[in-house]
């Protein structure tokens, strides 16, 4: 397990200093602190070692040091490690207890050799600068200072965290149930246990001033295009920031347009939906702290795919992806669309509907623009209002947003009958699109379609809509177009797009284009066959293999 | 710009260039000559224009890739012929782009907008058609393909909805016409094939340079039985002497279609679609204008303010220039004039000169070698 946790961990050198000040006392005094970045070697001390970690922290109540053996002002060996990040138990059956015994009957502890004797844990990692032990202490690591010896870092990671749970905004009713969490390790174990392959690569960074946050990069070597995993890697490594609380913050600085409405990038918190993807050459980035994982590069029709697809029939599936896309140009279009025929383009309604239409429409004050605004307003300030208030009081948020504002509107004769029905299956329509992502780029266009549609009529829409496609054609997601397979159109692409067709019929991986391999699934599974035959045979004496990592 | 235009993306070009705009004139004008002899007439254009498409793939698979045209051509025909070239045809986009969009916003205002300036429409197109050119010519490649693909299935759609009302009758009598009439009647159509000529600029961001004489002849042939498909439909359908008299037989075809009591004016539906086909041919010849000015003056064109500023040229000219609306068999004959002038002769004459200059450079290479 050391050896992964290990792997885990970035390297101190890849954290930035971009400012200084804010340095403590201690830090400042000692010439240890430049910018936010802690620089310089430890000293061979144990007391000095422990007196500079606790100004450090300013002495902070969560942060235990103890000195053990010697004297007071000189002890021969140091414990520290921070109470709510370790597994306390942990902690004081593998390092304290043994540690303690030795100093109690035969005195101090003399180099790595005698603490790996000591300690009933796999692997120590030594510590010679100030920057590396406070990256360790700060990860759930308990530090063993030793006189005349530098630091060794324990791996005792604990404190509290979530449990694997169901996943809360891609539900399924057939597939697995297990959601990430916010933990980085328990998510990187999601995936593991999924692909037990050893062509899984795993790259670790450090990003955030303040908070420090590990990112993990993780692809398939061998499918995934080298070209896109280079750029990822570049621009993870070049975000600048004083904090990463979520994965959200590494998406907006790493995708390729931020004018858009579109996401380039996916988010998931399925790891089965993660596994697909990197089994179809997308670079996963895992965010500790954040229970959704950062897909990359991913094209328009990847957002309309949902993990059920591929866990029930075919036929099934395939006709409730038609319908998603269907329910992505309702969503966009419906009420532009029904503002230009009804204010423009009367013509093209059959007399009853247009009679039917214009008797519910006599009472009504506004014009079919501004009715429209102010019904698709109304409707998105109750979602907000739903996702925002309290989960006892969301039902009352229903009941008003239905019966008061709905039907009472109506009865006013501040809108029509019709227009209710046209926002509600709108909205109804945009809760069909999967990616939440989309979702919320399809509601901010259908404004704009609305405002042009009322100003234009149908020839207003065709040209938001042609500005719309044009750009979606040049979108690009870390150098794939947006719309492929659509354009560039990639034939072979296509089995898994409009429609999913059978998996015996898909006999190529869905692959990305430029990616290294687009070979077949059978190789794959075969491939995945035979690691899992050598995972569990070697189960009992091997912890998990977890990359050849170039970045630690 | 990178090369990276497909053959099918460069068949798609060719088929936007001719199509949105010749499906409105050219039947008409063709029944003018030969009534309903006009699918001899447009057989005969097709096969010309495919002989002629092909000659200018082959000029155009020449090109080096990566190197624009007009760069090419200063390579191959010396500077000042490249200058004039490059001159002579970006103000030919620039003029096929100003007219189209006049049309068009002439078309969009009587059957759709009545009320809404025409200027206004024509500023909100100019803004895409701006668009449209700061992304470049890949993006608008690839809407080709997609509005290409989408064509066939419509077209087969409003001929399924349309078989009732058709009467093979109205073809009768065959070949009642001398050839000189069918000749005369697939000249029209011919003009408009040769908007394959927008190749020559295509080829250099083609993957391969070779796939250029395809993608003319192809797009020739694919936008040529389209037509045709139209022709025979309006002939059918109307007759020779009410598709005479009719401005838009295509979309009065449309206008035919009732599903159920439901949709009462589907054709405006079919309307929006060629509306998106004719944006695509406006931003291509408009990046067409766009590109040789950038290549011919060196200034870049295809960003701002500089494109803001032709944008703003096209909306002026377009809104301006014609203060009634035009005579059409006027226009029509002037255009088919320039569409032979810039699309065949002017390519014809770059490709002798450029055969002449290499001569004296080869002459005069000898020349000093002896």
């Amino acid at each position: 397990m050391m050896r992964w946790f290990g792997q885990l961990l970035p390297p101190f050198r890849r954290t930035r200093s971009s400012h200084s000040g804010g340095g403590s006392t201690a830090g400042t005094r000692r010439g240890l602190r430049r910018g936010d970045e802690l620089t310089g070697s430890l000293s061979r001390r144990v007391a000095d070692n422990l007196s500079l970690i606790r100004e450090l922290f300013g002495d902070s109540v969560d942060l235990i040091s103890r000195g053990l053996g010697g004297s007071a002002g000189q002890p021969w060996l140091g414990i520290v490690y921070l109470e709510p990040l370790v597994d306390a138990d942990l902690v004081n059956r593998c390092v304290l207890m043994p540690l303690v015994d030795k100093v109690k009957e035969n005195g101090p502890v003399e180099g790595i050799g005698q603490l790996h004797d000591l300690l009933p844990i796999g692997r120590l990692a030594e510590l010679d600068q100030i920057g590396d032990l406070m990256t360790h202490l700060l990860s759930g690591y308990t530090i063993i200072l030793l006189e005349g010896a530098a630091a060794f870092a324990v791996s005792t990671i604990g404190g509290e965290k979530r449990s694997v749970d169901e996943p809360t905004s891609q539900t399924v009713t057939r597939g697995p149930k297990e959601s990430f969490t916010e933990s980085l390790l328990t998510n990187m174990t999601l995936l593991r246990r999924r692909l037990k392959s050893p062509d899984l690569r795993v790259e670790g960074f450090t990003i955030g001033r303040r908070t420090r946050t590990f990112v993990n990069m993780v692809y398939m070597e061998g499918i995934a295009a080298p070209g896109p995993v280079k750029e990822i890697r570049r621009r993870l490594g070049r975000i600048d920031v004083d904090s990463i609380l979520d994965s959200g913050y590494i998406e907006e600085f790493i995708q390729e347009e931020r004018w858009t409405p579109f996401p380039t990038i996916q988010n998931t918190e399925r790891p089965d939906a993660a596994s697909a993807g990197l089994l179809e050459g997308q670079i996963a980035v895992v965010v500790d702290g954040s229970p959704f994982v950062l897909l990359a590069p991913s094209t328009f029709v990847k957002f309309f795919q949902s993990s059920e697809d591929y866990y029930q029939r075919y036929d099934i599936s395939s006709f409730l992806r038609m319908i998603r896309y269907i329910c992505f140009f309702v969503s966009i279009l419906l009420p532009s669309l029904y503002i230009a025929v009804t204010t423009f383009h009367q013509e093209m309604l059959p007399t009853p509907l247009l009679i039917s239409l214009a008797s519910q429409r006599e009472g009504v004050p506004f014009p079919a623009l501004v009715e429209a605004l102010l019904m698709e307003l109304t409707f998105e300030v109750l979602r907000e209002a739903g996702v925002r208030m309290p989960r006892v009081v969301g039902p009352a948020i229903s009941i008003v947003g239905a019966l008061v504002l709905g039907q009472a509107a109506v009865q006013a004769g501040l809108v029509s009958a019709a227009m209710i029905i046209v926002v509600s299956f709108t909205a109804i329509a945009n809760f069909v699109i999967p990616s939440v992502n989309m979702a919320a780029g399809a509601r901010l266009i259908r404004f704009v379609l609305m405002l042009v549609g009322g100003t234009l009529g149908l020839f207003g829409i065709m040209c938001g809509l042609m500005v719309m496609v044009v750009h979606l054609v040049s979108l690009k997601s870390f150098g794939i177009p947006y719309m492929t397979p659509l354009a560039p159109l990639v034939w072979n692409n296509l089995k898994d797009v409009w429609i999913r067709v059978p998996w015996p019929l898909m006999k190529t991986r869905p692959t990305l284009p430029r990616t290294e391999a687009a070979g077949g699934q059978g190789d794959v599974r075969r491939q995945a066959e035979g690691s899992e035959a050598d995972s569990h045979a070697n189960s009992a004496s091997r912890e998990p293999e977890t990359n050849s990592n170039s970045e630690r | 710009m990178s090369q990276s235009i497909t053959k099918l993306q460069g068949t798609a070009i060719v088929l936007m260039a001719i199509s949105p705009t010749a499906m409105l004139v050219v039947p008409k004008n063709v029944m003018n000559v030969v009534e309903q002899d006009a699918w001899m007439s447009l057989v005969l254009s097709i096969a010309v224009a495919a002989v002629a498409a092909w000659g200018l793939g082959s000029f155009a698979s020449q090109a080096i890739g990566g190197v624009p045209y007009q760069r090419w051509l200063r390579g191959k025909a010396g500077r000042w012929v490249a200058t004039l070239g490059g001159g002579l045809l970006a103000a030919y986009y620039y003029s096929i782009a100003s007219v189209a969009l006049h049309e068009f916003i002439s078309f969009v205002s009587a059957e759709v907008l009545e009320y809404t300036p025409k200027t206004v429409l024509k500023g909100v197109v100019v803004l895409v058609l701006m668009f449209m050119a700061a992304q470049g010519i890949e993006a608008t490649a690839r809407i080709c393909v997609l509005a290409m693909l989408a064509m066939a299935p419509l077209m087969l759609l409003a001929f399924v909805l349309l078989l009732g009302e058709m009467d093979w009758h109205q073809l009768l009598p065959i070949a009642d016409h001398s050839w000189h009439s069918v000749a005369l009647g697939g000249i029209v159509p011919f003009g408009w094939f040769s908007e394959s000529a927008i190749i020559l600029l295509i080829a250099p961001y083609m993957i391969r340079q070779k796939d250029a004489v395809g993608s003319a002849v192809n797009g020739v042939l694919i936008s040529g039985s389209m037509l045709l498909f139209t022709v025979l439909q309006s002939l059918l359908v109307f007759g020779p002497r009410l598709v005479r008299s009719m401005d838009y037989a295509p979309f009065e075809l449309f206008a035919l279609i009732e599903v159920g009591n439901f949709f009462e004016r589907v054709e405006v539906l079919f309307i929006v679609f060629w509306m998106a086909t004719v944006f695509l041919k406006l931003g291509l010849f408009f990046q067409g204008a766009v590109h040789l000015l950038e290549t011919t003056l060196r200034m870049p064109f295809r960003r701002m303010p500089l494109l803001a500023g032709i944008g703003l040229l096209l909306w002026l000219d377009s809104s301006t220039s014609w203060p009634r609306d035009m005579n059409e068999t006027l226009t029509t004959s002037v255009t088919t004039a320039l569409l032979f002038g810039c699309n065949l002769l002017l390519p014809l004459l770059l490709a002798a000169l450029c055969r002449l200059h290499g001569r004296v450079e080869r002459s005069g290479g000898d020349g000093a070698n002896e």
